[in-house]
């Protein structure tokens, strides 16, 4: 088998010619060249995608959610600022107004610094238990709300969910027939009442003659 | 002695029968004939006819044993036409005054000159040329109807009530009478908003 017979079909090659003509049979018979795909392609409308979770949630509603959270923490935040500054005033109200008192004598004076100094220890000792006295009656106020709350919660009971009556399974018939009672009733008294009424003014009216005679 | 016995029960079967009879000739007597109506109702702008008895009557008592509202109205009509027999009522209502012929409405007027029949109002206004006559009738000591003519320029109303009723408690209860301020389910759990 030479190589160059393949290559270029170069001299000749018995083995390689015979296969070719068996295969011969099978050969393309049509020479022209094969259609090349189109350069411009149609993009047929395909199904709208798929609905993602966040497509679900929108975005509108999200920044609403996030202004309303800051908002909430913003003011929860003020809230126990004030709270702890009203705190730190009440208990900086406590006797610790300094007299002034003019000292001339450095012993006296010394001695004054040493009392004061004993003051605002004392002070800060008697501070503390002020602090956590507050904060005791804080969280046993929050705790007595918070308990309070969900007493209420679990009493309550709306309104229109109180008055609404028991639901009552009626025949069609039953419903017909109540309807035309009803209506029947409701005629009925009311010209019971125009003709009570009526006797009533004028017998109102007759005594009303009878008294101006 | 057999014989005594025999015509004795049947003496009494027969004053029984007799008793029956005129009881219920008397409770026919309170129903009011409205059939020279027509007339007017094909005049009427606006025609109101209810016909309660029977079985519808039957019905409606026992719906209204069923309902138990907060007021206990419902219990106190219950109780008011607990024996009723029958409630037939009729409203006219006309575009102009006087474009009915008032002979037709004295024709059931006539009817309660009838023996048995009470008269316990009668009002004559001329505002309005407003005719009210209420009427009773008794059995015994047990009312066995009522019967109300009302006529105007513009409108007339007839009532007649067959059976003992309680006039004062269906008068004061004239405003709470849409009772069934209730949900009501008919059938199979469709449910219907209540009135």
């Amino acid at each position: 088998m030479k190589e160059d017979y393949l290559w270029d079909k170069a001299g000749s090659d018995p083995e390689i010619e015979k296969l070719e003509n068996t295969l011969i049979v099978l050969r393309q018979k049509d020479t022209t060249p094969p259609e090349l795909p189109e350069k411009s392609f149609v993009i047929t409308k395909t199904e709208a995608p798929q609905k993602r979770w966040f497509s679900l949630f929108p975005m509108r509603t999200a920044a609403i959610a996030c202004v309303a959270l800051v908002v909430v923490s913003f003011s929860i935040f003020q809230y126990l600022r004030i709270e702890n500054t009203n705190l730190a005033q009440k208990t900086s109200e406590t006797p610790s107004k300094k007299n002034p008192v003019s000292v001339k004598n450095p012993t006296e004076r010394k001695q004054q610094v040493e009392d004061e100094n004993l003051i605002t220890s004392q002070v800060i000792s008697t501070k503390e238990p002020k602090i956590t006295q507050r904060a005791v009656k804080l969280k046993r106020r929050a705790s007595a709300r918070f308990r309070h709350r969900k007493a209420f919660a679990r009493n309550f009971k709306p309104r229109n969910l109180a008055k609404k009556p028991k639901a009552i399974k009626l025949t069609l018939e039953e419903k017909e027939a109540y309807d035309q009672l009803m209506k029947a009733l409701a005629i009925t008294s009311s010209q019971l009442q125009i003709a009570r009424d009526k006797i009533r003014g004028t017998e109102e009216k007759s005594v009303l003659n009878i008294t101006r005679r | 002695m057999k014989l005594l016995i025999k015509h004795s029960i049947k003496i009494f079967m027969l004053s029984t029968f007799l008793l029956t009879a005129i009881t219920a000739a008397n409770a026919q007597t309170a129903r009011l004939q409205f059939d020279n109506l027509k007339v007017i109702g094909d005049k009427a702008r606006d025609v109101v006819e209810v016909n309660v008895d029977g079985n519808i009557l039957k019905l409606a008592k026992r719906v209204l044993v069923k309902i138990n509202d907060k007021d206990g109205n419902a219990k106190k009509v219950g109780e008011a036409i607990k024996d009723l027999e029958g409630i037939y009522v009729r409203v006219f209502r006309f575009e102009n005054a006087n474009e009915y012929d008032m002979a037709d409405v004295d024709s059931i007027r006539s009817q309660l000159k009838n023996p048995g029949w009470e008269k316990l109002a009668n009002v004559r206004s001329k505002k309005n040329n407003q005719k009210i006559d209420v009427y009773t009738m008794f059995s015994g000591d047990v009312m066995s109807g009522v019967a109300v003519v009302i006529s105007e320029d513009k409108s007339i109303a007839l009532v007649n009530v067959i059976g003992p009723i309680d006039i004062e408690l269906l008068a004061e209860l004239g405003g709470k009478l849409n009772i069934p301020d209730m949900d009501i389910i008919v059938g199979d759990g469709k449910k219907k908003e209540g009135n």
